[in-house]
């Protein structure tokens, strides 16, 4: 059996327990087999201080991710809470792939985290028991002590790490066989506890990847074309921005074109001092009127690519008593994340360091791999807070550009946007045109359903689509839970030439949007209650139906109003979980 | 040869070390010239001395030459409100603050509210549980301070009055709104 198949933790006494923890991995796990035993897959640190260090290989944007999961951890590690650290750690490809989107950090993560919790926790028993020479199953481990029950001794773990040597091993059988604690008995899950992250960004201390500094660096201004995919440099004339006091370098690749400078106030002066000419590039055209035209011309003509089929659809819709449609459009979105994108970038000796927050280290490394020409594993991230991530540090952009011109200015830089660039750089939520159509039969329920989705796919852009030629992140919410007998949702792609790309809450802020705002309608056509039209169709989903009833309930739902008040209801079952305004 | 020159900046009587004559007239003819001044600031009741064009932005002066890094950038355009700083106690947006306005006169950043860190805003925003992502947070942190600071026990109206130019992506208004009348002692 392979190393990485083991859960393993060595330790030399007084060095602290680091406990490793491995599961397969897939592809991304490449060249771990050859690394040395202290590099499988790390959840933990526990030091001879007693402080248990939990490593967060998520982003941490604002969702709490890094006390979230260390709660996971701290549960089945026994731990007391007051032990707990998180810290956030350098990318490898022992965590597996690293990203984060989704909502899914804690629904992914809660087995595999509560298991290296629970095998961490079994191998300090183990340790202790060894240390007194009694059996394990004399000893019980609680808030981060293990007691010996017949004799009631006593180590912290902080106090196990320091005087006994650890090394264990556990295959994923055996961590599979750990039978972990039942909601019940939780003692940390579930209950209120202040986020960690919280002091430090009340008093100045977080970090962000804006706040680093290197010896020796500059700051760079990226000189950006006025018009966005496939617009190239054709001339730059740099004479008068290096007349500018503490301008450094004009660095000039295929792809970048920035100044670096002493300071970040000099280099937007020689920056703007540029005088570059562009090649506009072949989507300098593209307006919102040619996106809709476009969209609707697809809209009428192309079936698409069916994302849901259930039942007879055209057979229901053409023996409904009642037909409605609606159309439905959806902007383009930026992000707005407070923290204007930047990142501080060296390259020294063929690699690259990144000071920066980055919601997806494996994809972009993969991607600045190809682009710079190094191994992946040259390309490091040192994980700062986003000061916001909403999808927007999926992107690998900003972080290319400091690598660029790091490696061309020979010194690390700082590159940061300002918020005008930010905002005309961005990947936004595509421009959508949605069309509903439902038919009803003679009772007014609905038995036939058709929503066609006309956008662009973010993954189409990454060269990440499948061969179901359909990017499910741009359709989820269309997938809704209401039991409708027959239904069709097309999934219609037009790319345009804007950049897109994932944007908060992803497809749900449009295709429920659409959707919800289509039953309100039918309601309001059928004369029927807006929540018992949805509770109408929600017998097999208990939970969500709940979740409606709550909602109208609170909102005093039937109640009068105050004249120029209105009330509406919604509901969303997407990314797995049941939600209401 | 360095000058010493006093004059009256806003209404406060600043001091300003210039480097030459010729620069000691500049400032005083043409104060927005773009030639290089040391400026001598009191952040946090440190005194530091900076050699910047006296235009420069005061938060670029805190953030990126004396990295006292809890100021914030958002938008450079005072829209945002990530970059707010006392000036003698009024909040200001730093990011359109030149340095030779602050000479002269003290400068509290995030980093100066309390040398603990346990102002009574900063105390409230920990028991609110108010930043999520915390970009925004030093900014509203220092404004609230400030609208205390004038104004103890303030309505709603005045919180979202004093804190409207005061943007939060993750939109924790509701909890900011909470915290300043915790720390006002208002009950919630």
């Amino acid at each position: 059996m392979r190393r990485r198949e083991f859960l393993k933790a060595t330790a030399a006494a007084g060095v602290g327990l680091t406990l490793h923890f491995g599961i397969p991995l897939g592809r991304a796990a490449r060249g771990v087999e050859a690394a040395s035993a202290f590099d499988p897959n790390t959840t933990l640190t526990i030091t001879p201080d007693g402080i248990i260090t939990v490593h967060i290989t998520k982003a941490e944007m604002g969702q709490g991710v890094g006390t979230a999961l260390s709660q996971i951890v701290a549960e089945e590690l026994e731990a007391d809470w007051k032990d707990v650290r998180i810290d956030y750690p350098i990318n490898d490809p022992k965590y597996g792939p690293m990203g984060t989107g989704g909502s899914r950090s804690v629904n992914t993560g809660f087995d595999t985290l509560s298991r290296a919790g629970a095998a961490a926790r079994i191998m300090l028993i183990e340790a202790a028991a060894k240390h007194w020479g009694v059996p394990p199953d004399e000893c019980r481990a609680e808030w981060s002590i293990v007691r010996h029950l017949p004799t009631g001794r006593q180590l912290s773990y902080g106090a196990i790490v320091a005087r006994v040597p650890i090394t264990a091993t556990m295959s994923p059988d055996d961590l599979k066989k750990i039978t972990l604690k039942k909601p019940g008995e939780y003692k940390v899950i579930g209950h209120w506890l202040p986020r960690l992250d919280i002091p430090e960004k009340t008093n100045g201390r977080a970090r962000y990847g804006i706040d680093m500094f290197l010896p020796g660096m500059l700051y760079a201004k990226v000189a950006y074309p006025p018009t966005r995919e496939g617009a190239r440099h054709t001339a730059v004339d740099d004479s008068l921005a290096k007349r500018v006091k503490g301008y450094v370098k004009t660095v000039v690749t295929p792809d970048v074109v920035a100044v670096v400078a002493d300071s970040y106030e000099v280099a937007v002066k020689a920056r703007d001092a540029l005088k570059v000419a562009w090649d506009s590039g072949p989507k300098a055209n593209v307006s919102t009127a040619s996106i809709l035209q476009d969209y609707e011309r697809k809209a009428q003509t192309d079936p698409g690519k069916p994302f849901v089929q259930i039942g007879n659809m055209p057979g229901a819709m053409g023996e409904a008593a009642k037909k409605y449609t609606a159309t439905y459009r959806t902007d383009f979105l930026a992000h707005a994340q407070m923290e204007p994108m930047n990142c501080l970038a060296r390259y020294a000796n063929g690699e690259y360091d990144f000071y920066t927050g980055t919601q997806l280290q494996t994809r972009i490394a993969g991607v600045l791999s190809k682009k710079l020409d190094v191994p992946p594993t040259s390309i490091r991230f040192h994980q700062q807070y986003l000061g916001g991530g909403f999808g927007r540090r999926l992107e690998e952009d900003i972080v290319l550009e400091a690598a660029l011109i790091a490696r061309e200015a020979g010194r690390p830089i700082k590159l940061i946007r300002s918020r005008e660039e930010d905002l005309r750089r961005g990947y936004y939520r595509s421009l959508t045109l949605q069309t509903l159509a439902a038919g009803l039969d003679g009772s007014g329920r609905i038995t036939a359903w058709e929503h066609a989705v006309v956008t662009a796919y973010p993954r189409a852009r990454w060269g990440l689509l499948d061969a179901t030629g359909i990017d499910p992140f741009s359709m989820n919410g269309s997938d809704h839970v209401y039991d409708i007998p027959n239904q069709l949702v097309r999934a219609i792609h037009a790319e345009h030439g804007i950049s897109v790309g994932y944007w908060r809450s992803v497809a749900p802020s449009y295709t429920f949007f659409a959707l919800e705002s289509f039953l309100d309608e039918l309601a309001n056509l059928q004369k029927v209650d807006p929540v018992q039209l949805r509770l109408g169709m929600l017998s097999k989903q208990p939970r969500l139906a709940n979740v409606v009833k709550l909602a109208a309930d609170r909102a005093g739902w039937g109640s009068p109003l105050p004249s120029n008040v209105g009330r509406g209801i919604a509901c969303a079952s997407a990314q797995e979980q049941k939600t209401a305004t | 040869m360095a000058l010493l020159l006093a004059r009256q900046v806003h209404g406060d009587w600043a001091v300003i070390l210039l480097c030459s004559a010729r620069q000691a007239r500049g400032a005083l003819l043409h104060p927005r010239d773009e030639e290089g001044l040391m400026a001598r600031l009191l952040i946090n009741g440190k005194p530091y001395t900076v050699d910047v064009p006296h235009d420069t932005p005061l938060l670029w002066v805190i953030r990126e030459r004396l990295r006292l890094t809890g100021t914030k950038f958002g938008c450079g355009i005072a829209q945002c409100g990530a970059c707010t700083v006392h000036l003698n106690g009024a909040a200001v947006r730093s990011c359109v603050t030149p340095v030779s306005q602050a000479v002269g006169k003290r400068v509290t950043t995030i980093e100066g509210l309390h040398p603990e860190g346990k102002h009574p805003v900063q105390e409230a925003w920990i028991a609110e549980q108010v930043p999520q992502c915390g970009y925004c947070q030093s900014g509203q942190i220092m404004q609230a301070a400030a609208l205390l600071a004038k104004n103890p026990k303030p309505t709603d109206t005045d919180i979202v009055a004093a804190m409207n130019g005061n943007i939060c992506r993750c939109a924790t208004y509701l909890r900011i709104q909470r915290a300043i009348k915790r720390a006002a002692g208002i009950e919630v």
